[in-house]
């Protein structure tokens, strides 16, 4: 467990001060998300507190759990009932959230998390400000049955957030007439993908649909970038990759290259026009350096902590109930565009997006939601055997 | 046995016999999360199914005239919720024969997964019913078919497996099952059913009327 002072945005003026926990696992195995997890909460919180609107000061507690899934627990513990705290900005996957719910249940705490994960929770101490699956799985099955096919190869990290995006996967495909599926997992942390990319090459799928993370979701792009070389035909063009997860950090490590030609599903992309998203860049950058990018994740986070800000003002008081039902009325304009909490699940309304990646690690934007779109993380709307059928709204006009 | 695919409770109806409360309403609140369509009553007396997918019952003040069905027969999946663990509460929840459990004071977390459970359950044990249902008759015609496996060795001077086999295959052909060729047989004394079953089948008028003509004549046979 590692404890660290900000002191960017340690408040200085005579407003009331609100402790605010912010924990994220910025040492350990997916340390990379995570700070960017962190950058986009510190970059909100620092906006907030120096607004004059706001009548408090956040005062960020920050603690790092360093991936220990037990330290989760410990922290959760220190923060709401030795320290007092109603609310913690926090955790990325889905197993530490899961460890940390009977905590804010027991100490009455709310959790603000930020992470696109694959839906099927509801808990009255967690608002889910990140993506459901019905905002980035669906649109990108949708897509590539339409334009690829149904021949789906894959691969995801060997966790429940792979597991469940490949049975959403297996289910849409099957669904739809497909005879070969292909199932694979990497550990956590594991950067062994040959015989994955034997397979891929062998068995020529229509895509490839990714589930990896970190430093297993970089070796496998390397190597099937090699593998395009070592086989010509293999263009991104016939045989593309497609996530719910790469994001602009991970590919501005692939480029030039190994970042070209994926597709890529998410309710936020740095290249997102507006002068919103123009704004968060700039604060980005300004913090933590010109060579920054941003991503969902940080922008996740990002909107997550402006939402808190603005709840505790509407509220007027850091108790639960209040708090919620102040946030069910704000709406923000995130760096996405206008986002706001569905009051009957706690998720978030957010516009899902598909993009192509380029060799300058930047996504260009092909397909757009007309509207935010009503989060669904039990996919109650969703029907596998209408989503081929719809007429496609998109071109896959960067290719 | 064959996998489920994505679990969806859209537009399920499901009925909540449960006093007014917290947990009622936690109850109806995820319910309607997960797009089923919810009623509540209580108090209730003599509960139909009609119209509702799956019921809920409260296991710590329910009795059997709550339901309109014989005890331990619900029509449709029963969920019960339990509060009390007096054991007298647990037997008399245990003989509803519920098909998923949740424990009070309700969350939303696991109401999903107790509705995933309780449609598998029921749907698994209708199954595992019909199936004992169908050994149940076929045991009760076992004495007509011993009888028809022993007219047809003295008539055909075979063996009882060879006998069997016959009477199989030819229930197989003819599209009856084994027990209802036996009886044949043993009603008539002879093997002239063999040839008759042959006969009618082939009447356009009559092909099915056989099939339907008792319990344990309605399946086609196999061991």
């Amino acid at each position: 467990m590692h404890t660290s002072e900000n002191t960017q945005t340690t408040p200085t003026s005579s407003k009331e001060k609100i402790s605010i926990g912010i924990v994220f696992s910025t040492t350990g195995p997916y340390a990379g998300i995570a700070q960017e997890l962190q950058n986009g909460a510190l970059l909100a919180l620092s906006e907030v507190n120096a607004d004059p609107q706001f009548d408090f000061q956040l005062d960020p507690v920050i603690l790092d759990p360093g991936g220990d899934l037990e330290a989760y627990q410990a922290i959760s513990r220190k923060l709401l009932k030795q320290g007092g705290l109603k609310h913690v900005v926090g955790c990325y996957t889905s197993s530490s959230r899961k460890e940390v719910i009977p905590v804010f249940e027991k100490y009455d705490g709310l959790l603000w998390y930020p992470s696109h994960y694959e839906g099927f929770e509801h808990c009255n101490n967690v608002i889910y400000t990140g993506a459901s699956p019905n905002q980035h799985m669906v649109p990108l099955m949708s897509h590539m049955l339409q334009h690829f096919g149904n021949r789906a190869y894959c691969v995801g990290s060997d966790y429940i957030w792979g597991w469940e995006s490949n049975r959403i996967m297996r289910e849409c495909v099957t669904e739809h007439g497909a005879r070969d599926f292909w199932e694979r997992y990497v550990p956590v942390g594991s950067v062994e993908v040959d015989k994955i990319i034997d397979e891929i090459v062998q068995s020529r799928p229509s895509y490839i649909f990714s589930s990896l993370i970190g430093v297993s979701s970089e070796a496998f792009m390397r190597a099937m970038q090699a593998a395009r070389q070592a086989n010509p035909e293999l263009t991104c063009n016939v045989m593309p990759v497609c996530s719910h997860t790469l994001s602009e950090p991970e590919l501005a490590r692939l480029a030039p290259d190994a970042a070209d030609g994926h597709i890529a599903s998410s309710v936020y992309f740095q290249s997102t026009p507006g002068e919103c998203n123009a704004r968060f860049i700039a604060g980005y950058r300004a913090r933590y350096g010109a060579d920054m990018v941003t991503s969902a994740n940080s922008e996740a986070a990002y909107n997550t902590t402006h939402l808190l800000a603005r709840a505790l003002q509407k509220a007027g008081t850091q108790e639960l109930d209040a708090v919620k039902s102040a946030l069910y009325d704000v709406r923000f304009d995130a760096p996405q565009g206008r986002i706001w909490i569905d009051p009957g699940n706690n998720h978030c309304f957010l516009t899902p997006a598909l993009a192509v990646s380029n060799t300058s690690g930047q996504f260009d934007i092909f397909h757009t939601c007309d509207a935010p779109m009503r989060p669904d993380p039990y996919l109650v709307d969703f029907d596998a055997h209408r989503l081929g059928d719809a007429p496609s709204p998109d071109e896959r006009a960067a290719q | 046995m064959k996998r489920r695919g994505l679990p969806n409770f859209r537009n399920v109806r499901a009925l909540i016999v449960h006093p007014p409360g917290d947990n009622s309403a936690v109850l109806t609140a995820q319910l309607g999360r997960l797009g089923l369509c919810t009623e509540s009553i209580w108090p209730a007396d003599n509960v139909s199914p009609e119209g509702y997918d799956v019921i809920f019952f409260d296991a710590d003040r329910g009795y059997d005239q709550q339901f309109g069905w014989e005890r331990g027969q619900a029509p449709i999946p029963l969920i019960a919720l339990m509060g009390s663990e007096a054991p007298g509460r647990i037997e008399w929840t245990l003989g509803q024969m519920p098909s998923a459990y949740l424990v009070k004071p309700l969350q939303p977390t696991g109401i999903f997964s107790a509705l995933v459970v309780a449609f598998h359950d029921f749907e698994v044990r209708t199954r595992l019913m019909r199936k004992v249902e169908d050994l149940n008759a076929r045991l009760r015609a076992r004495p007509t078919v011993v009888a028809a496996i022993t007219l047809v060795q003295s008539c055909m001077t075979i063996d009882s497996q060879a006998a069997y086999d016959l009477l199989r295959s030819e229930a197989m052909r003819l599209q009856v099952s084994v027990e209802f060729l036996c009886e044949q047989i043993e009603t008539t004394g002879s093997l002239t059913p063999l040839k008759t079953l042959a006969e009618s089948g082939t009447n356009p008028n009559s092909p099915n009327k056989r099939l339907g003509a008792g319990a344990s004549a309605n399946r086609t046979g196999g061991s």
